[in-house]
């Protein structure tokens, strides 16, 4: 159940983001040139660049097409691949900054507030997390509608449940991490330290997963971590329900560990929260 | 019966790296009094306020407030508190009705109650006209107001404030001050505050409790503080220097303890005004001295705290420049 305390702080955040126009012009802007720039160019089909005069070219270019391309990339152009696996990196790149406005409010002086007001201190963090998640969400929903119109490419029986369970995965996978780093900055009062933190984790995880390119072709140490990566998995059902890739089996899997990752991620920001919201 | 609403029984708090911020203080706070502490920089105040707010938890000791303790029962506390801390709190990026809003929401009020209630409060301290202005945009003394507002949102019966009007021209203060005794007034609310300006302490307290350094070093009523300070001071202004005769015959008069005199002014120090003021003033007729102006120079507390700490009160000097910063005092 969310308390109306949690609703208040709720709206207080989302009236706040609102507010800042800008902000949510750069949460557009700067993954559209990841799209962009990563995934238009890395259209590998033409890597493999065949001269005009070779004789068997067209043959050539269809083997290439079917042996590498749709073996590795599951049927699809790689800007589709990228393109919906970029959405959990997005999902990361929004909600690892959710316990930003945490540390703020407390340098601001505004945390005083909540701290003597009579609400459980759950409520603050879970208000600052659903906002996150809300604001990762529209984020993506916006960035979607974009990658549809430069020639995304979606399976052709696509329904309803599919959109669903995209939205469920990267919910539960937005929800997760931002418990996690919302938890964090409960202990952390320096944003300088909330940054790099966010800067330590941020591309690795994006390269350490499946987001831009098939794990199977990778060092046996990134496919370790890429393994363990929650991006993995939400990309693995994400994929499966938005371009058809995958088995169901790996649906399950996946969909399984992205819960084990939230319950961990969970209980990991609420033992850090509760070493001390007071001094 | 007295009512005793807030009560700390020798607190102590240790920071963290070992700053004894609050050493062993005791006080009760009775039912619909201001209680100031009054005391300079790194006093100790706003650990105290913070202690009993239940923001931060003591190393020793026992406070309760309202009959909860703030350490088993802090959200009893809470409810029934109001904060004004000492750093600004609204949300510069709110206006000052969302600030309220939010305030008034936390505590349960629903939207249309938190609503009406948030008018009403910025009214009484005069920003109803700017309540949909964001906070950013407010001047100094307004923000003051904004946060004395929401600290009463939800009906307090103990108001704490921690230095209500720091950083405020005096006209701001004096405003805030009528706001403060207007609340008080209306609601019957105990208040507890913090302060290091001695006329605030003075015109507002119902008691005061002098703190340095972590220590209550004296407590009670600005009066009875002021009257320990033994004696007072009248100085009377003469046309011509006045003989040694007069200033003999004035110095053997009751209650008088003091006389000397510094070009043509007579500084007498008596226990009492009220008991000697005729008696020196027929006596000066009777010896045909002329009188230009007489002035009454009261006990302040700052001289409390002077006499009490052996320090200057705003800056920390020692006491030999105490006795400088005296007789520069005469010589005015
Ligand atoms: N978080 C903290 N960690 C360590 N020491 C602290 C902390 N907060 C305050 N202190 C120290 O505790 C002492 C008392 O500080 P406090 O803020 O209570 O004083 P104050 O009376 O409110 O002063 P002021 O008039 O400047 O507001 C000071 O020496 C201060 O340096
Ligand atoms: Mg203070």
């Amino acid at each position: 159940m969310i308390g109306s305390a949690t609703l208040a702080i709720y709206e207080r955040e989302m009236r706040k983001w609102l507010r800042q126009w800008w902000q949510i012009v750069f949460i557009i802007i700067t993954p559209l040139m990841w799209m962009g720039l990563f995934g238009k160019s890395f259209n590998f089909s033409r890597f493999f660049n065949i001269p005009q005069d070779f004789p068997l070219r067209d043959i050539v270019n269809q083997a290439i097409e079917e042996l590498i391309i749709k073996r590795f990339f599951g049927g699809y152009d790689y800007f589709s691949f990228f393109v919906v696996g970029m959405m959990s990196v997005f999902i990361l790149f929004t909600n690892m900054w959710s316990g930003m406005s945490l540390v703020f409010d407390r340098r601001l002086g505004y945390l005083t507030r909540f701290l003597v007001a009579p609400i459980s201190r759950t409520s603050i963090l879970v208000a600052k997390i659903l906002a996150s998640i809300t604001r990762s969400l529209l984020q993506v929903t916006a960035l979607f509608i974009i990658a549809l119109a430069l020639g995304l490419k979606v399976k052709p029986n696509i329904s309803i449940a599919d959109i669903a369970l995209f939205y469920i995965t990267l919910t539960i996978l937005a929800f997760s991490l931002g418990a996690l780093f919302t938890g964090v900055a409960v202990k952390i009062t320096s944003h300088d330290l909330v940054i790099s933190i966010a800067n330590l984790v941020n591309l690795p995880l994006m390269f350490a997963s499946n987001a831009i390119f098939p794990i199977e072709q990778m060092p046996d140490y990134i496919q370790a971590i890429a393994r363990v990566n929650p991006l993995t998995y939400a990309n693995i059902i994400t994929r499966y329900a938005i371009l058809g890739i995958g088995t169901p089996e790996d649906l399950v899997v996946s969909f399984l560990y992205l819960l084990a990752f939230m319950a961990v991620s969970i209980s990991v920001g609420i033992v850090i929260a509760s070493k001390k919201f007071e001094e | 019966m007295i009512n005793t609403v807030v009560e700390v029984e020798n607190l102590v708090k240790i920071y963290p790296g070992g700053v004894r911020a609050v050493d062993n203080i005791s006080f009760k706070v009775r039912k619909g009094e201001i209680y100031s502490l009054l005391g300079p920089n790194g006093a100790g105040k706003t650990t105290t306020m913070k202690i009993i707010t239940t923001l931060l938890k003591p190393t020793s000791g026992r406070v309760n407030v309202g009959g909860y303790s703030v350490i088993e029962e802090p959200q009893k506390v809470r409810k029934i508190i109001g904060y004004v801390p000492q750093d600004l709190s609204a949300d510069d990026e709110l206006t000052g009705l969302e600030n309220m809003m939010l305030q008034a929401r936390l505590y349960g009020y629903s939207k249309s109650e938190a609503r009406r209630r948030s008018i009403e409060l910025l009214e009484m301290v005069g920003l109803k006209e700017a309540a949909d202005k964001l906070v950013k945009t407010y001047s100094g003394g307004m923000r003051r107001r904004l946060e004395l507002a929401m600290g009463l949102v939800n009906e307090p019966e103990v108001l704490i404030l921690d230095e209500p009007t720091l950083g405020l021209d005096v006209q701001s203060r004096i405003h805030i001050w009528d706001y403060i005794r207007r609340i008080i007034r209306e609601n019957s609310i105990t208040v507890i505050m913090t302060t290091h300006y001695m006329e605030e302490a003075d015109s507002l307290s119902d008691r005061v409790a002098i703190i340095d350094r972590g220590k209550i070093v004296v407590e009670g009523t600005p009066e009875e503080l002021k009257s320990r300070i033994s004696g007072e001071i009248i100085l009377i202004y003469t046309e011509n220097e006045a003989d040694k005769q007069v200033m003999d015959k004035i110095s053997t008069l009751k209650d008088v303890i003091d006389v000397d005199k510094i070009d043509k002014v007579i500084r007498i120090k008596v226990n009492s005004i009220a008991s000697t003021i005729n008696k020196i003033l027929n006596l000066i007729e009777r010896e045909k001295v002329g009188v230009k102006s007489i002035s009454i120079e009261k006990p302040t507390l700052e001289q409390v705290f002077i006499e009490y700490t052996g320090r200057m009160f705003r800056d920390e000097e020692p006491v030999d420049s105490r006795r400088m910063i005296a007789i520069w005092r005469r010589r005015r």
